[in-house]
């Protein structure tokens, strides 16, 4: 009822503006070992700033582990990793992370969750409220916000995640398969409001996704990976028009794209089991 | 196909509650009957007590192995003084044991969590000192502590130490990773990650480990008075029990017994209060509802 599209981005804490511009991203020549097992080979990436990029690929090809890397919590086999010229040495608010995996802190409530990087930056009790509650509202979570996580679905859960990093107003957003837990009709919404943010921001987005048709929707550009080992197949510019809608998503030459995408990420998937 | 009772419309937006999925096993508990609370609460103990006092009174067991209720309470009438003190000095040690020991016990698992040279140098040692009986070492503290109330309360305060270092240091150590990169990428430091992440995380734990704590400090205290000591709630059993009076004894033991449990509720019901989001917090256990068991 009344889901009037909210532009959060308006009641976002003004001033800090340095911090928040959007950083380019150069990923040389990353290789990945755990042990024996080569995860990432050779995998070179160059993002500018504010572009929203999309990396696709079969489950176990190394999308995670490379964002990991970016983050900041791991270090490179070999090869260097830079955000905004400077090397990535440590996970830091400039490269905030949508997780994988549940990553909500189960004893904060849902407003404590996503007021959480706000609070560390010592934003004003005022505007780090108005804030956080626009966000709660931009995931679809008003009237929840006293629930404590162990009290909401595992979809609402990835919504307070989402709303957690966004509000940290990093310089490059990495998000690992953020919408894929949710609902059909959540993940559209989520999708739209997150993009209507991102334009506002033109924050730099490394987008995780194993649906295509949400790597069109999002990005600037898509990057598909191949498995065994990880490295990079193809990049692909998403020729769209911004801002998107809803009718987006039913051009024909989505459609194309998608069914050429779809192709090549059997062919991928298929030659790294025939190995 | 509606009118089926499980179909339900999901509005846009919706999503099934958690709760409507957990507030039903999916496992069918292998049985169904449930014991009305007034049964157990009120029936048992009463058809217990009733046993009891039947036993007792028709005189089928000998007053040495299982006193009367009403002599019972007649110690309770004519000793009442003594046994008022007793519980003072025994209750009074036992929190102060407790108390400092637990506290000593916390900040050690705090400073392993957060100083790695802390760890290095006590780690081993105190992994070496943690399994040894503390019973053992009664008859040094006597000798170190002289008889009275020091070694009593050095007893307990060392048993509660070990108990929450070990729970501590265990609680920081099950910190989930991705709750700590979560909170470095949110921009906290190592002091913000202490304070928002790792101490909420382990707090409900510590207070499950002060219920052990305290469960270890009632055990403790009247070893202690057993052995080298002339007050207290043990050194009543131990004079009433060279009486052969196993009224004034039992007395003793119900006292203990209401003390402990008393403390123990207490606890758990500030578990509850303090840490609703908790699993630990006291919810439904439903590894225990469906295989038979308790939450
Ligand atoms: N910490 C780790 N230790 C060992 N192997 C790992 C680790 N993290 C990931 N891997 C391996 O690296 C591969 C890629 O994993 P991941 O990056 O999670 O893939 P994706 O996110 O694309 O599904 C998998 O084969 C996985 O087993
Ligand atoms: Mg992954």
């Amino acid at each position: 009822m009344g889901r009037v599209p909210t532009t959060p981005s308006q009641a976002l804490p003004q001033g800090s503006d340095e911090r928040q511009s959007p950083v380019g991203l150069e990923v040389s020549d990353v290789s990945m070992k755990f042990g024996e097992n080569l995860v990432l080979d050779n995998v070179s990436l160059s993002v500018k700033p504010g572009e929203f990029t999309c990396l696709i690929g079969a489950s176990g090809c190394g999308k995670s582990t490379l964002l990991n890397l970016i983050a900041g919590f791991t270090k490179p086999t070999s090869g260097t990793l830079r955000a905004g010229g400077e090397l990535i040495k440590a996970p830091g608010p400039e490269r905030a992370m949508v997780f994988q995996d549940d990553a909500v802190f189960p004893w904060y409530t849902v407003h404590q969750n996503v007021e959480y990087g706000l609070k560390l930056r010592g934003v004003r009790r005022e505007e780090r409220h108005a804030a956080t509650k626009s966000f709660i509202k931009m995931v679809g979570l008003e009237g929840r916000e006293k629930s404590y996580p162990s009290q909401l679905s595992g979809g609402m859960r990835k919504r307070v995640d989402v709303a957690r990093a966004i509000a940290v107003a990093p310089r490059i957003l990495l998000m690992d398969e953020p919408f894929a837990a949710l609902d059909a009709i959540t993940k559209a919404r989520m999708q739209e409001e997150f993009l209507d943010i991102w334009e506002k921001r033109q924050t730099t987005v490394i987008f995780v996704t194993h649906d295509i048709e949400e790597a069109l929707f999002l990005g600037d550009r898509i990057v598909l990976m191949g498995t065994h080992p990880g490295r990079i197949l193809s990049e692909t510019i998403v020729p769209f028009a911004r801002p998107r809608s809803e009718k987006t998503r039913t051009m024909p030459e989505l459609q194309e794209l998608r069914a050429t995408l779809l192709q090549q990420l059997r062919i991928s998937s298929a030659g790294g089991d025939a190995k | 196909m509606s009118s089926h009772p499980d179909v339900r419309v999901l509005q846009p937006h919706e999503e099934l509650a958690p709760d409507a999925a957990a507030s039903a096993p999916a496992v069918r508990p292998w049985t169904r009957l449930r014991i009305p609370r007034a049964v157990q609460l009120v029936l048992v103990p009463a058809a217990i007590i009733a046993v009891w006092i039947f036993l007792t009174h028709a005189e089928l067991v000998d007053e040495v192995y299982l006193p009367r209720p009403d002599t019972m309470w007649d110690r309770v009438v004519t000793l009442r003084a003594e046994l008022w003190e007793a519980i003072l000095t025994s209750g009074s040690m036992i929190l102060i044991g407790t108390l400092s020991g637990g506290l000593a016990g916390i900040f050690v698992g705090l400073l392993f969590g957060f100083s790695r040279v802390a760890r290095d140098l006590f780690e081993f040692t105190l992994d070496v000192i943690r399994p040894v009986p503390i019973f053992a070492l009664i008859p040094i503290f006597i000798l170190w502590f002289g008889i009275g109330r020091t070694p009593q309360i050095a007893l307990v305060a060392l048993g509660v130490f070990l108990i929450l270092s070990f729970t501590t240091i265990e609680a920081v150590r099950n910190v989930a990773r991705i709750h700590v990169l979560a909170a470095m990428t949110c921009g906290a430091d190592r002091l913000a990650i202490y304070r928002t992440v790792v101490v909420p995380s382990i707090l409900p734990q510590i207070l499950l480990g002060v219920r052990f704590g305290f469960i270890a400090a009632w055990g403790l205290d009247v070893a202690a008075e057993f052995s080298g000591s002339v007050h207290g709630l043990g050194f009543f059993m131990i004079v009433r029990g060279q009486y052969l009076d196993t009224a004034g004894v039992s007395v003793a033991v119900l006292i203990y017994c209401s003390m402990a449990i008393i403390v123990d509720r207490g606890l758990r019901f500030l578990s509850r209060r303090l840490f609703p989001w908790s699993p630990r917090g006291g919810h439904e256990d439903l590894a225990g509802e469906i295989l038979g068991g308790r939450g």
